[in-house]
């Protein structure tokens, strides 16, 4: 089951310098008070959103059968839960 | 043996873990014994053109289910699973990809969610991403285009490498040894569950075909010795392009086979199944020889599935109005102004008149005009003059609005005073720039603004020209 949401969430991330680029993971993730951490980074994609390019995570988590979509704001660094993945 | 079972042979040979290599030199092996061995030599007229014998030297990729296959490797949970893709997700929605595994259970294009279901309990329906299909075929344009400079991509999933004159630059390897580097790669860069069929021939078309020839995961290379046995196991509707239409075309003239069509003379191709240059192009086309042409932009289109269907004027109308708006968009992106405009309805019941595209039920009406123009109000005017010639209390469930003519914008002679003219482009230009800084749709006119049709950007399928 897909629940679309727009949540601001806490996220621990890592920034690491690459090949030209800094490659960012986002490891634990807080949202509706419990900590989730990532199991299995599925895809990472830019999305354009007006002149600003968000970066878009979706990943499963350990605690749970379910994945989480989440998007990272350049601009501020903010980070906002777009959708979650019940898997039943 | 048909296609059929030489997949399922692939099956049972990837499940006894042979690699994808040695299943290549495996069939090659067979197909050369088998030519030598039946003697496929048919008498063929003096002025039958032989096949290309140069060596096979473009590269066809095709992303294997690319949309639910992205979907997949996006959400480790669909892995494994029969997924669908739909544009909008309701509980009727229809599938426009499914995976491999869905495909397995019999769930197709067009196969509505609950029928997905019945089919497979475990089904699985996602809506549409075009974000992530993007960022999928910009990097796989940029793995093509690391191997040559001609690669380009042919539509969102599919691209072309072409390595012919790149001898020196190889250095003596093998075509198959690249394609199997680039098939890792894709799993390196793109995603580990993303796979890609390659097909490697003497013309793109030809390539395409030989992609398709071993799906999922293929890789085939047709050349000249093996490519009349390749028309000995192929239907003729598995040949790219020929669909339903050309099918009977060729049935009329007494083409029934792939073969047959490889051995049809030019002047029957021409003269009686396309009765244009196409059946001169399709006889160069079978024997290797390349015919396609790339031209630029030639339309700029908008079409739209309403998810509110509608016999409404006004509701159409605010409609018509947000796709002209988009096409402006384009055109001024592509700095082309538009003589020419066809507006095609596509109905919900009652046909009128049956339109040119698919078999939908359905309207068309073209029209060209002596003045160019770009701006959206303008492309509106004239899409409501054609809209005035439609048959009233239609329900529309799509509309396709396509400008054509194109020509390159002019620049306007500068006026001392400011007129109507110049006041409407400038506010065109500043919606622009507004809509270019916070997303699409941000400001819009007033008149499009209470539409219950939201117009969202969805999976281009055909035409790739505006990612760039």
């Amino acid at each position: 089951m897909t629940e679309e949401r727009d949540d601001p969430v806490s996220v621990v991330a890592s920034f690491t310098p690459g090949r030209g680029a800094v490659c960012v993971i986002p490891h634990k993730i807080k949202w509706r008070g419990q900590l989730y951490s990532l199991g299995e980074m599925g895809l990472y994609h830019p999305a354009k959103k007006g002149s600003k390019w968000m970066h878009v995570f979706e990943f499963s988590v350990r605690e749970n059968p379910m994945t989480f979509r989440v998007e990272l704001d350049p601009e501020d660094l903010s980070w906002r839960l777009k959708e979650v993945f019940y898997e039943s | 043996m048909t296609i059929g079972q030489l997949r399922e042979l692939q099956r049972c040979c990837l499940r006894a873990t042979l690699s994808l290599s040695q299943l290549v030199s495996i069939f090659g092996s067979l197909f050369k014994i088998l030519t030598n061995f039946l003697g496929f030599k048919v008498s063929k007229p003096a002025h039958f053109l032989g096949i290309n014998p140069a060596a096979p030297e473009v590269m066809h990729i095709d992303l294997n289910s690319a949309f639910a296959m992205t979907e997949q490797q996006a959400n480790p949970f669909l892995r494994g699973r029969p997924v669908g893709v739909t544009n909008r997700l309701s509980d009727y929605a229809i599938c426009i990809a499914t995976s491999y595994e869905a495909k397995r259970a019999g769930i197709v294009l067009g196969t509505r969610g609950p029928e997905a279901r019945m089919r497979a309990p475990n089904f699985v329906m996602r809506e549409s991403d075009p974000a992530k299909y993007q960022y999928v075929h910009r990097k796989m344009r940029q793995i093509f285009e690391s191997y040559s400079p001609v690669a380009y991509m042919k539509s969102v999933d599919e691209g072309i490498i072409d390595f012919r004159g790149m001898g020196p630059v190889l250095k003596g390897r093998s075509l198959e040894d690249i394609a199997m580097e680039i098939k890792a790669r894709v799993q390196a860069e793109v995603g580990d569950w993303m796979t890609v069929n390659i097909g490697i021939a003497q013309n793109r078309w030809l390539a395409k075909v030989a992609a398709g020839f071993m799906k999922p995961n293929g890789l085939y290379v047709i050349d000249a010795d093996n490519l009349e046995m390749v028309y000995h196991m192929m239907e003729l509707t598995d040949l790219p392009y020929i669909k339903a239409r050309n099918k009977t075309r060729l049935n009329e003239a007494g083409i029934f086979t792939a073969h047959q069509f490889f051995l049809a003379p030019e002047r029957v191709l021409t003269k009686r199944v396309f009765r244009s240059i196409n059946g001169h192009h399709w006889y160069l086309k079978l024997r290797g020889y390349e015919t396609e042409v790339e031209y630029g932009i030639r339309t700029v289109g908008r079409s739209y599935v309403l998810e509110h269907r509608t016999a409404d004027p006004e509701e159409l109308a605010m409609l018509f109005h947000k796709a002209c708006h988009k096409l402006a968009w384009r055109l001024k992106k592509n700095d082309f102004a538009a003589r020419g405009l066809s507006l095609n309805l596509g109905y919900a019941a009652a046909p009128h008149k049956k339109a040119n595209w698919g078999r939908r039920a359905g309207w068309h009406e073209r029209q060209m005009w002596k003045v160019a123009v770009r701006r959206g109000d303008e492309l509106f005017a004239r899409t409501m003059q054609l809209f005035g010639h439609s048959p009233a209390g239609q329900v529309v469930s799509s509309l396709f609005i396509t400008a054509y003519g194109l020509e390159p914008a002019k620049l306007d002679q500068p006026t001392l005073f400011e007129d109507w003219h110049t006041k409407k482009e400038r506010v065109e230009e500043a919606m622009n720039a507004v809509n270019l800084r916070y997303g699409e749709h941000t400001l819009v006119p007033a008149a499009v603004a209470a539409s219950k049709n939201p117009m969202k950007d969805k999976i281009p399928f055909g035409s790739i020209r505006y990612f760039s």
